[in-house]
């Protein structure tokens, strides 16, 4: 396998903090980013993407060299990201008729008491429906979208970053992008009118 | 642009939003500063290195603007007096003593009130000798008093 952090990685295990900050510093917006499209909450995410980078540095004498460091550090952020919502606040359905899923977990349904999509058709509003409705899919459904849409990452890269099966990645991805449609036009979103 | 799409870059846009708001830099190089920097030891550190400085600067100043006098073993230069014994008054009244290469004797015993030179720097100092107290008074001339060799 063919890393390109290899080099800083190999130093890093021998205690060189410098090249260390210099996989910090390459990694830190996207470590974010991962943190912050699970946990929602800026503070949040910022303290549990720095966890997660002393983690790796604590831990990274033990890192093999298996997978590139990206994928390892992802995946140390993603379990730090969800075990931090895990710990924030149990997921609660607020419909009984919507409890089951593919993933058999319960996510929150919101009752749609706003105003229709012509009252909210603007951009920013748009985007606020989006950030609500994300917040209703289960940190596991938010780390894979966030890989997936933010990261770009592939199914393989997905898979492996979480050490999932690639048929439970595909299906996950598949769910979560459904689960925020019906979501979004609970809320009164019409995806067909935005296209037009 | 189908709905899965539509729904891909919205998400991609908040989350853009966010990335862009979260003044991220600022909080990568404290980050990085507080926890993979070597601090430099302890002399160089500016915490340390400032105040240090800036106690240098401050001695440097005063050294410069009073040079003079300088007490040499623990004797002031002004208002210096000689040891006279309690029991007996002191004979010799007020006497300027001048320049001279030599030694100077005085009668009796007296005190001295102050000493300075327009040459240099004086040094006074006392030591007995056969059981006469002896008052040495040295001055050091500065360069331009010094002889042209």
């Amino acid at each position: 396998m063919n890393d390109p952090d290899a080099g800083l990685v190999s130093r890093s295990r021998e205690g060189d903090k410098a090249a260390f900050s210099k996989l910090v510093s390459s990694y830190y917006e996207m470590v974010y980013a991962v943190c912050y499209g699970v946990l929602r909450n800026r503070e949040a995410a910022r303290d549990t993407a720095q966890e997660a980078f002393m983690k790796a540095w604590r831990e990274i004498s033990r890192f093999k060299g298996d997978s590139k460091f990206k994928t390892w550090i992802y995946r140390i952020a993603m379990n730090a990201a969800i075990d931090a919502v895990r710990r924030r606040r149990p997921q609660v359905s607020l419909d009984a008729t919507d409890v089951s899923d593919e993933e058999g977990q319960a996510p929150v349904i919101i009752s749609d008491d706003r105003p229709g999509p012509r009252e909210e058709a603007s951009k920013d509003e748009l985007k606020q429906m989006m950030a609500r409705a994300v917040e209703q899919l289960s940190p596991d459904h938010r780390a894979i979208l966030v890989l997936r849409e933010w990261q770009g990452l592939s199914y393989e890269e997905i898979a492996e970053t979480l050490e999932l099966e690639m048929g439970t990645v595909m299906s996950r991805i598949h769910y979560a992008k459904k689960k925020l449609g019906e979501v979004l036009q609970r809320m009164g979103f019409n995806p067909r009118e935005a296209m037009r | 642009m189908n709905q899965d799409e539509l729904i891909g870059k919205l998400y991609r846009e908040m989350i853009r939003e966010e990335i862009d708001a979260a003044d991220l830099e600022t909080e990568k190089k404290r980050f990085i500063e507080a926890n993979f920097q070597d601090r430099p030891v302890l002399f160089f550190r500016p915490d340390f290195m400032v105040p240090a400085l800036m106690f240098c600067a401050v001695f440097m100043l005063f050294v410069r603007i009073w040079p003079q006098p300088v007490p040499v073993a623990g004797l002031p230069v002004e208002g210096f007096h000689a040891a006279v014994p309690a029991a007996e008054p002191a004979v010799a009244p007020v006497v300027s003593v001048g320049e001279s290469q030599g030694p100077q004797v005085l009668p009796g015993q007296v005190t001295v009130e102050r000493v300075a030179s327009d040459a240099g720097m004086p040094v006074v100092y006392q030591r007995t000798v056969n059981n006469v107290p002896v008052t040495v008074i040295w001055v050091f001339p500065r360069q331009e008093f010094l002889p042209i060799p």
